[in-house]
Formats: C-alpha cells, sequence, structure tokens
C-alpha cells in the first residue's frame, strides 16, 4: 500500500538525516531559550532573597506563584501552573481547539520562530527529498533558495488560518454550537456535540493544512517559483491521492497521539531536575522527529505518484574549486589526467573530481 | 371590628444591640389555628398532627428514626424550638412547563416585629430583574463585565405579574383591593427601570405586633437562567418565586431593589406550598414533603410545608435520580439528607453526602445543631446556572461529570451551600446590606471543614471546551490561602470598605470584599487569639441570633463579648478602611565586628591606633511597615548555630531595627514567621536570607516554562 510505505519511508529519511531533527531542535532552543532567560530574570527578581525561593527551587509554591502572576506583565504573565508536566501539552492543544488568542508578549517570539520555521522548512524538503547528504553549505543554500517562496506561501496560509480560527471558529462554536446545546442539561452530551462540533472544524483545517503541505513539496521539490500555482498543485495532488493523502494524515495525527500519550506517563513534574530537563527535551525532539517524518513521508508519496525517489527537479549546486583547496588537496587518483595549461589543476578525463 | 392580636415575644426578646434605640413591647394574643393538613399520605410516610415536622420514613440505605412531632406554643403558634412567625405563606402554584409559565396564588399573613407601625408594604418581585437589560441587576451585572447582560432574547425573559392583591379581613372574608395601587419603587438606585420592588399604601397602619393576612395571585414567566433561577430544557429550580414581602425592621421596611451584587433577606415564618407539576417529575423543596396527589390530569400536586424559615425554593425534573440517607451524630440531631442527583453523575452521591454531613457535623459542632429534620442537596444540571445557591433546608451544590477525586469538586460547594443553613438560613444577616456576613464567615467556616475532610485538594485545570479535566499533582491547594481566596483579596483588597452597603460595591470587586477578605481577617483572628476562643465566640454569636437578624455591630460585639478581647483596633481597620497589610524585611546583614580606629584603654591614656575583629557577628535586622494596616507580628532570626531568636512588634511603626551580636552568623530573617497575619498581601517580602536561592528557583521555573514554549511554538509551526 503506497501510504504505508510511504509512511514508513518518512521514518527512514528520518533516520537517514538526524541532523534535520537536531537542526529544528536547535532552532527551538534559539528561539524559546532567550525568553526563557527573560522570564528568568523576571522571576529572580521578584524572589529576591526571600526564603519563598526554598520551596520554590525544589517545586511548586503555589503561594509565591499567585504574588508573581498578580503583578507580573508581559512574558510574566504566561507563567501559569498550567506550564507543568502534561498540562503544558494539554494546554497548547487546547489553544488551538478553542482558538484561544495568543499572549501578546509571545507575539514576537512566535513570529520569529515561525519565521525561522518558514526558512528551513525549504531545507529539509530538499534534504529529504534528495536522500542524500547535502552537507551544512548546501543545506542553508537550499533554505536561502526556498525562503522567499515559502514566506510567501506561508502569508497566503496565514490568511487562510486567520479566516478559519478567527471567523469561523467564533461562529461556528459561538452560534451552532451553542444553539445545538442550547437545552442540553447533560455534560456528556454537551462534549459529545462539542467533540462533534471540534471534528467538523478540523476538516477545513485540515484540508487547507495538507494543500499547503503539498504544495510546499511541489514547489521545492519541482523549483515552483508561483506559490499560487504551488497551492493548485498541491490541491490538485491531495485531490487525485486523497485516500493515500488522508490515510497517512491518520497515521501521523495516530503517531503523535502515542507519543503525547507516551510522555503523559514520563512527563516530568514540578520537582523534577535536570532529569526532568532531559526527558523533556526527548519529547520535544520526539515531537520535531514525527513532524519531519510526516513532511518526509508527503515527499516520499509525491515522488512515488508522480516522480521517482530522491526526485528534485533544481540540481544540487556544484561550485568550483579554489586554487587552494587544489594545492591542499592530493592529485585524484583516475584513469588518466592531465595538466590543464598554465596551471597546477589537474582533472580526470574520465569525470570531474569527485570528494 | 377585627380583633388584634399581638404577639408576646419575650421568648425571643431582641437584645439591644447599638443598633437599637427602644425595647419591644410585650403584648399576647389567641393562639392561632392549626392549619389543617391533607391527610392522603403515602405508605412510606408517617402521618404527622401539625404537618411542620413530619419526616417521611426512608426507603434507602439507613432508616432514620422519625422525629417526634414538634409541640406547639399555643400562645404563639410556633413549635418548639422555632420563632414565631413574622411572615408566612400559603401557597398554591402550578408550573407549566410546556410555556414555562407559573401561575399562583398565596395566601400572606404579616406580623409586624417592628415597633413602628407598617402605613405600606413592600413585594420583591425579584424575577422582574431578568425581564429586561434596563433592570438594576442587568446594568449592574454589565459594570461587572459579565457579558451574558448585553443582549435579553424576549425568549429567554423572565417577570412576574401580580395580578390580584387584597387584604383578607379576619373573618376570611374579602377585604380591600390593593392592586390599583401597586407601584414600583426604586429607593436604592433610582433606576426607573428597574421593576424589582413594589410598594402599596395600606388603608390602615398595621401596628406593631398587629396581623394583617392577604391574598395575591400572581403569574410568572420562569426565565432561562440568568443567575440561580430558572429553567433549562426541563430542568427547573424556582428560587425568589412569588411576590415576597420585604423583610420589616425595627424601624420598618428594610426592602431593597434586586442587585447583582447581593442576595435576599426575608423574615422567617411558615410555609406550605402546594406544587402542581407533571407527573413523575421528581420535585424538591424547602421543608417536609406532606403528601404528594395525582390529579389524574396528567399532573400531581407535591405539598412541602415548613416553618422557621425566610424563604421557599424549590426544584422540579423528570430527570433527578433520588438518594437518601441519614446524618447522625452523638449529639447532634439526626438529619434526613435528600440528594437529587443528575444521572450522569451516578457514583458522585457518596461525596455529596459526605460532604454535606461534614458540614451539619462541624458547623453544629462549632456553632450550633441544625434544627430541622431534612436537608435536601440539589445536583444542578449542566449549563443550568443553578449551581452553588443556598435556600431554607434546600440548596444546590454542582459538580462536574468528570471530578477527579482529590479535587474539592463537589466537595467545597457542597460544605459551602450545606454551610449557608447556619450562615444566612439561620442567622439571618441582611444579605443586601451586609452580604459578608454569612458569605464571608461560611466561607471561613467551609475552608476550615475543607482542612479538616478534603485533603489533600488538588487543582484542577479544564482544557478542551472546559471539558476536560486535568488534576495538577504538584500543586496541593490550602487553606490559609488558597480556600480563603487570598489571590482575589490581593487583587481587588481595596475595591470598597466593607462597611459599605454590599450592594453599592463595585461589582468588579465584590466577592474579593465579601467573600475572602472576611474569611482572610477571621482566619488571621483564629491564628491570632486561637481556635478556642474564637470557637465560643462564635458559637455565642449563633445561639444568639439564631431566627434573628444581626448587624454588623451585632456580630462585632457577640466577637468582643466571646473572645474577651477589644477587637476594635483590628476591626475598624478590616471594616471601615481599605488598609492593606504588607509587613516585609528588608534589610538583613550579619558581619563579624569589626573594629577600627583609635582607642583608649583608659580615660587617662592616649587613644591609640585599633584594627581588630571578633568572633561575634553582628546581625541587623530592619523590619518595615509597607501598608497602612497595623497587627502585631513577631520577627525571627535564625542563626548558623541552630539558634533562633523571636522578637515581638507591635506592627505600629513604620519600621523596625533589631540587632544582635552572637557568636554564630545569621542564616535568614522573618517578619511573621508563622503567619499570623494572612491578610499580608505579598508574603514573598516577609522573609530574607543570606544564602538565597532565587537563582536556583527562576532557572527551575524559566526551565519548565521554557518546555511549555517549545511545545508551544512546534504546535504554531504545524499552521505554516
Amino acid at each position: 500500500m503506497i501510504w504505508r510505505e510511504a509512511y514508513l519511508n518518512g521514518w527512514q529519511r528520518v533516520r537517514q538525516a538526524p541532523a534535520l531533527v537536531l537542526v529544528l531542535w536547535a532552532s527551538t532552543l534559539a528561539v524559546a531559550l532567550p525568553a526563557a532567560w527573560l522570564l528568568r530574570g523576571a522571576l529572580a527578581t521578584h524572589l529576591g532573597d526571600s526564603l519563598m525561593a526554598e520551596t520554590a527551587a525544589v517545586g511548586v509554591n503555589l503561594d509565591w506563584w499567585n504574588e508573581f502572576l498578580a503583578q507580573a506583565s508581559g512574558l510574566g504573565a504566561t507563567f501559569s501552573p498550567r506550564i507543568i508536566g502534561v498540562a503544558a501539552v494539554l494546554d497548547n492543544l487546547s489553544r488551538m481547539t478553542d482558538a484561544r488568542a495568543l499572549p501578546p508578549a509571545l507575539g514576537v517570539v512566535v513570529v520569529v520562530w515561525l519565521l525561522l520555521q518558514v526558512c528551513v522548512m525549504g531545507g529539509v524538503i530538499e534534504r529529504v527529498a534528495r536522500q542524500q547528504p547535502m552537507g551544512r553549505v548546501r543545506f542553508l543554500w537550499a533554505c536561502a533558495r526556498h525562503a522567499g517562496r515559502l514566506v510567501r506561501l506561508a502569508l497566503i496560509t496565514g490568511a487562510g488560518y486567520w479566516v478559519l480560527f478567527t471567523q469561523l471558529h467564533p461562529w461556528w462554536f459561538g452560534d451552532v454550537y451553542q444553539a445545538a446545546v442550547h437545552d442540553v442539561t447533560s455534560e456528556r452530551v454537551a462534549f459529545a456535540w462539542w467533540l462533534g462540533a471540534a471534528v467538523v472544524f478540523a476538516v477545513p483545517v485540515l484540508l487547507l493544512n495538507v494543500v499547503v503541505d503539498y504544495a510546499r513539496v511541489r514547489a521545492v521539490v519541482e523549483d515552483r517559483r508561483s506559490m499560487i500555482g504551488a497551492m493548485v498543485a498541491g490541491a490538485r495532488f491531495a485531490a487525485q491521492a486523497r485516500g493515500a493523502v488522508m490515510t497517512l494524515v491518520l497515521l501521523q495525527l495516530l503517531t503523535l497521539a502515542a507519543w503525547l500519550g507516551l510522555y503523559a506517563l514520563m512527563a516530568p513534574g514540578a520537582s523534577a531536575g535536570l532529569w526532568g530537563l532531559v526527558v523533556s527535551q526527548a519529547y520535544i525532539a520526539g515531537r520535531l522527529a514525527i513532524r519531519i517524518s510526516g513532511v518526509a513521508a508527503q515527499v516520499s508519496l509525491f515522488q512515488a505518484r508522480l516522480a521517482h525517489a530522491g526526485y528534485v527537479a533544481y540540481p544540487l549546486p556544484q561550485w568550483p574549486d579554489s586554487a587552494a583547496a587544489d594545492a591542499i588537496l592530493p592529485t585524484p587518483a583516475c584513469a588518466t589526467h592531465q595538466a590543464l595549461p598554465g596551471s597546477r589543476r589537474h582533472h580526470c578525463s574520465s569525470g570531474p573530481i569527485s570528494r | 371590628m377585627m380583633a388584634l392580636a399581638v404577639v408576646s415575644l419575650a421568648g425571643l426578646a431582641r437584645t439591644p444591640s447599638a443598633s437599637q434605640s427602644a425595647p419591644v413591647t410585650a403584648d399576647t394574643r389567641p393562639s392561632a389555628p392549626a392549619v389543617s393538613v391533607s391527610t392522603q399520605a403515602s405508605s412510606d410516610r408517617a402521618a404527622a398532627p401539625d404537618g411542620f415536622s413530619a419526616m417521611p420514613r426512608s426507603a434507602a440505605t439507613s432508616s432514620p428514626s422519625p422525629q417526634a412531632p414538634r409541640r406547639t406554643d399555643e400562645r404563639t403558634g410556633a413549635s418548639a424550638g422555632f420563632p414565631p412567625p413574622v411572615a408566612s405563606y400559603d401557597i398554591d402554584a402550578t408550573l407549566d412547563p410546556a410555556a414555562h409559565r407559573l401561575t399562583g396564588r398565596a395566601r400572606i399573613t404579616f406580623s409586624n416585629p417592628g415597633q413602628v407601625p407598617a402605613y405600606s408594604l413592600r413585594l420583591h418581585l425579584y424575577w422582574n430583574a431578568f425581564s429586561d437589560t434596563g433592570s438594576s441587576w442587568l446594568r449592574q451585572s454589565r459594570l461587572g463585565g459579565s457579558d451574558t447582560s448585553d443582549e435579553l432574547d424576549p425568549r429567554d425573559a423572565g417577570w412576574q405579574q401580580i395580578t390580584a392583591l387584597r387584604i383578607v379581613n379576619p373573618d376570611g372574608s374579602a377585604g380591600p383591593d390593593l392592586l390599583g395601587g401597586l407601584r414600583f419603587i426604586q429607593p436604592d438606585d433610582q433606576n426607573a427601570d428597574d421593576r424589582t420592588l413594589a410598594a402599596v399604601d395600606l388603608p390602615a397602619a398595621v401596628a406593631p405586633s398587629e396581623t394583617l393576612r392577604l391574598d395575591v395571585e400572581w403569574t410568572a414567566q420562569v426565565p432561562r437562567t440568568i443567575a440561580r433561577t430558572g429553567v433549562r430544557g426541563r430542568d427547573y429550580l424556582i428560587a425568589h418565586w412569588f411576590p415576597r414581602l420585604g423583610r420589616f425592621g425595627e424601624a420598618g421596611w428594610e426592602a431593597r431593589q434586586f442587585f447583582a451584587n447581593t442576595e435576599f433577606a426575608a423574615d422567617f415564618g411558615r410555609y406550605d406550598v402546594r406544587l402542581t407539576v407533571p407527573d413523575r417529575w421528581v420535585v424538591g423543596a424547602t421543608g417536609t414533603e406532606v403528601s404528594r396527589t395525582p390529579d389524574g390530569r396528567g399532573t400531581t400536586t407535591h405539598r412541602y410545608a415548613q416553618e422557621g424559615v425566610h424563604d421557599f425554593a424549590w426544584t422540579t425534573s423528570p430527570h433527578y435520580v433520588e438518594h437518601r440517607r441519614t446524618f447522625t451524630h452523638p449529639t447532634l440531631p439526626a438529619v434526613e439528607m435528600r440528594l437529587l442527583l443528575q444521572p450522569e453523575h451516578a457514583g458522585q452521591e457518596d461525596r455529596h453526602f459526605s460532604a454535606t454531613a461534614a458540614a451539619l457535623r462541624y458547623y453544629g459542632e462549632w456553632y450550633g445543631a441544625y434544627p430541622y429534620s431534612q436537608i435536601t442537596i440539589i445536583d444542578p444540571a449542566w449549563g443550568s446556572g443553578f449551581d452553588g445557591m443556598e435556600y431554607p433546608t434546600l440548596f444546590t451544590a454542582g459538580t462536574r461529570w468528570l471530578a477527579p477525586r482529590g479535587s474539592s469538586e463537589p466537595e467545597g460547594v457542597t460544605v459551602h451551600e450545606a454551610g449557608h443553613q447556619f450562615w444566612f438560613g439561620l442567622v439571618s444577616s441582611h444579605e443586601t446590606d451586609d452580604a459578608w456576613m454569612d458569605e464571608g464567615l461560611n466561607t471561613f467556616s467551609e475552608a476550615r471543614v475543607g482542612s479538616l475532610t478534603h485533603q489533600p485538594d488538588y487543582r484542577v485545570e479544564r482544557f478542551f471546551g472546559d471539558f476536560v479535566p486535568w488534576q495538577l499533582r504538584d500543586v496541593p491547594l490550602s487553606r490559609a490561602t488558597d480556600d480563603n481566596g487570598l489571590d482575589g483579596y490581593r487583587r481587588a483588597g481595596r475595591g470598597d470598605v466593607q462597611a459599605t452597603p454590599s450592594f453599592r460595591y463595585w461589582p468588579g470587586t465584590h466577592v474579593a470584599t465579601t467573600y475572602f477578605k472576611t474569611a482572610l481577617w477571621l482566619h488571621t483572628l483564629e491564628r491570632h487569639l486561637g481556635w478556642e476562643r474564637l470557637q465560643p465566640a462564635l458559637q455565642q454569636y449563633f445561639a444568639q441570633w439564631r431566627y434573628r437578624h444581626p448587624r454588623p455591630a451585632d456580630f462585632f460585639a457577640a466577637l468582643d463579648a466571646g473572645t474577651g478581647q477589644r477587637l476594635e483596633w483590628f476591626i475598624h481597620q478590616v471594616y471601615r478602611t481599605t488598609a492593606v497589610f504588607d509587613y516585609a524585611v528588608e534589610h538583613l546583614t550579619s558581619t563579624q565586628v569589626h573594629t577600627q580606629g583609635v582607642r583608649a584603654a583608659r580615660l587617662s591614656d592616649v587613644p591609640e591606633a585599633i584594627d581588630r575583629t571578633s568572633d561575634t557577628y553582628r546581625t541587623t535586622v530592619v523590619v518595615r511597615r509597607l501598608g497602612d494596616g497595623v497587627f502585631p507580628v513577631d520577627v525571627r532570626v535564625r542563626f548558623e548555630d541552630g539558634t533562633e531568636v523571636r522578637e515581638p512588634w507591635d506592627g505600629r511603626g513604620a519600621w523596625q531595627l533589631f540587632q544582635y551580636e552572637r557568636p554564630s552568623r545569621a542564616v535568614s530573617a522573618e517578619v511573621d514567621a508563622d503567619r499570623v497575619l494572612l491578610l499580608d498581601v505579598a508574603r514573598t517580602n516577609n522573609s530574607r536570607s543570606l544564602a538565597p536561592r532565587r537563582d536556583a528557583a527562576a532557572t527551575h521555573w524559566a526551565r519548565q516554562w521554557m518546555v511549555w514554549l517549545q511545545d508551544l511554538l512546534i504546535q504554531m509551526a504545524v499552521l505554516v
């Protein structure tokens, strides 16, 4: 089954390129660490020399916590008990399903992060598409090459999500759902309605997500310039291969759910020390691996249906070596070689010099 | 000529308090005729001679011991232990669920308890608060930030309309019609759109101790619940539903309009109520069920009766599942507990019963016995808006379909609302003017019960449409701070002077002033004086003011008398000002004593240079009063050798210096180390350490927060 092969192939491609997980994980740290540092300063300032820090250093001191929140603003205002353990994950997932607005203080952080993601994603897609090592330079080249296009694509999709979450969501959950439960007196029934509403709302979100994902894949793999064209192509592919596409989506969601479930069992509590940090970062890395495997699976599916494994339209650049590099490097071993006139450079008549 | 009857109030003569000026004149009157009761009783109910104290023999898990009928005082008509009725109601009401319409008629018997004649009447029509957005209730609610009152769908509105009002002559014949003279009044805010309080002049004044009887008929539209009462689906909670007389005090009517900040006030009396609802609908109501009579037309009339109460509420629904248990105690009277539970909350009956029993037990032991033979616990339907409200012998709790054990839902609200049977139900302070007297005292008591019965109590967060709970087992809640509402008080404690009439509190902060501030200052008193001194004072207050209407001065006088302390210095600050308490350790150093300079060994000697360091440490502690509230505190200094010093400070000055010279270096200093002053809004500055761990704590929590942020960022990345 093509979707099964794509799913497994996606993970295989992640295994072939573990550095991608490292890159994305490092990028989360690059964005989150400075913000955490700022918060740390605010927490330390508030604690001062107080003995409250004794308990806060090893666990929850809710007394101090509430006192801090009562005067906090900016990043400090986001420091709620919901950040503890797996409650953090539930909080973030719930933020999306409930369309809760992001705290304004995080606006800059999120925008920087999203830009970074958009820029990096071009390189990630190229790497998993080519299925061969690219090296740091070529990876960055790929990121830079696709960045502008993917930013344009992100703006288009951002508009789409804005409509979904700020226009459709309030109407769907505000008017329609409320009308459905107007006289419901059972919480179980109301929750069932809510779940149903969430599933129905998830359909356009997923559809947009799928179209954008394949638009991104096609934009990179086929080296498309027009992002509207890429969107159309992505939609066309998703429609043609809808069975495999949606099955892949389901598999990804199940994989994510399993990973979240595992984290729920192992999530560090409030008292966790360095070991807790290790576990939580492993969780973050795992989530990123799942994300990359999803992208890789989508690439694999696309290549299997419309191209071939390893296909990328635009060839990897081959930059000429510098004279200094030539001087350092040993004479290549090849069947025949001749010196270029006036140069100490050699080349193999049987093919280009390779390193 | 109408024979005027004056009731002897000698048995319950009010002790003159600071708020009163003239003693009550006592007279006598013939006893009221015995009320006739339905003799048609279902097989599992004991026939009651007087209809007011019968307790059905329960078919539930335990066997209640039927209570003996109370003796009726022939002079006053009151049963033993209950006060002479002031406002009694004999009501017939019919509910039409199809139209959500209620029609009723009532005979009201009013005995003037005051010292001045009543020249007019005041009638509350509470449901008119929900008739349109111009009502004072909805206006105040909007000020408080509620978004439910911006619009009011006419289909959801509620109202009450009196269709007949006439005096009943002593011989029972119809007397003067008063309906034409009925008018709405707005003495509290002059809002002409508010129609929750009506007045009508009487053709003849009702003198003190005289009795007036009225017949009233009304129609009401049951609102979709905005607050406390109404309908959702086929679940009804019918509260403050009949035209009710205002409270008549020593100097006249004390009736207020209906405001969002406050609740209700009325006089004690007897209620005999017949409720007609569809067949097989379960009914719960104030008092004891006397009879249940199907009429063969698809409806059944349920009769409930109770005396010694000041309100009557009821509920009906076809969904309730009924459970019964009996509360028993070695020294307190048995109480039949009846729980009407939502089907989806099956399995939570134990939690409701144990919480109710805890309230009956502890409030009974601390303050006084619950005097009624039954109590009804209502589990409101989801989304109904009925939860967390108290009525005499009946209250609504509130739980969730998913309610993790180890958290105080439903226990907390159950204890609180059961506790209101004491503070409000029995000691009937004025909820519109002095809401803190019942809400604050009850919050304090509920927190105390919670600390004894449901611990640990973990914080719960809810996700995904507020449906899915997650218990944070790292975050246990404490009585001192969380249950007393310290965080709420800290954020809004300066909202109002507590002495302001409660209906005038700023809507956005009235909860902090009413509930939290009172609980905190009572708990502070408990820690300052000791429970062994405070509890007897509260018990005496309860005994003295049961079935009466105390004012704040009465409560404070009872505290002084009961504790043997003059507490005005404290009461003045917490009740008559918005003073905030905040003590801090501003400075702490502990260094070796180093002497440098010149010194002469003897007076006659030439000073010589000295530069020496001794083995002694000089510890300097400065504590400061940052708030305007004053409270005696202690200061504790701990030293490296394990010793400590405690110094008292009266807390009056702006700062106080303490210095010590000891062989050991200090490690920390704390002001109010035992946390007696729970009103201190900033506990973090109460201590200083010479080896602070702020960096470790800040790093620890910044790490946790960073993981949350990383997860959020990954989530967001799915969208691009």
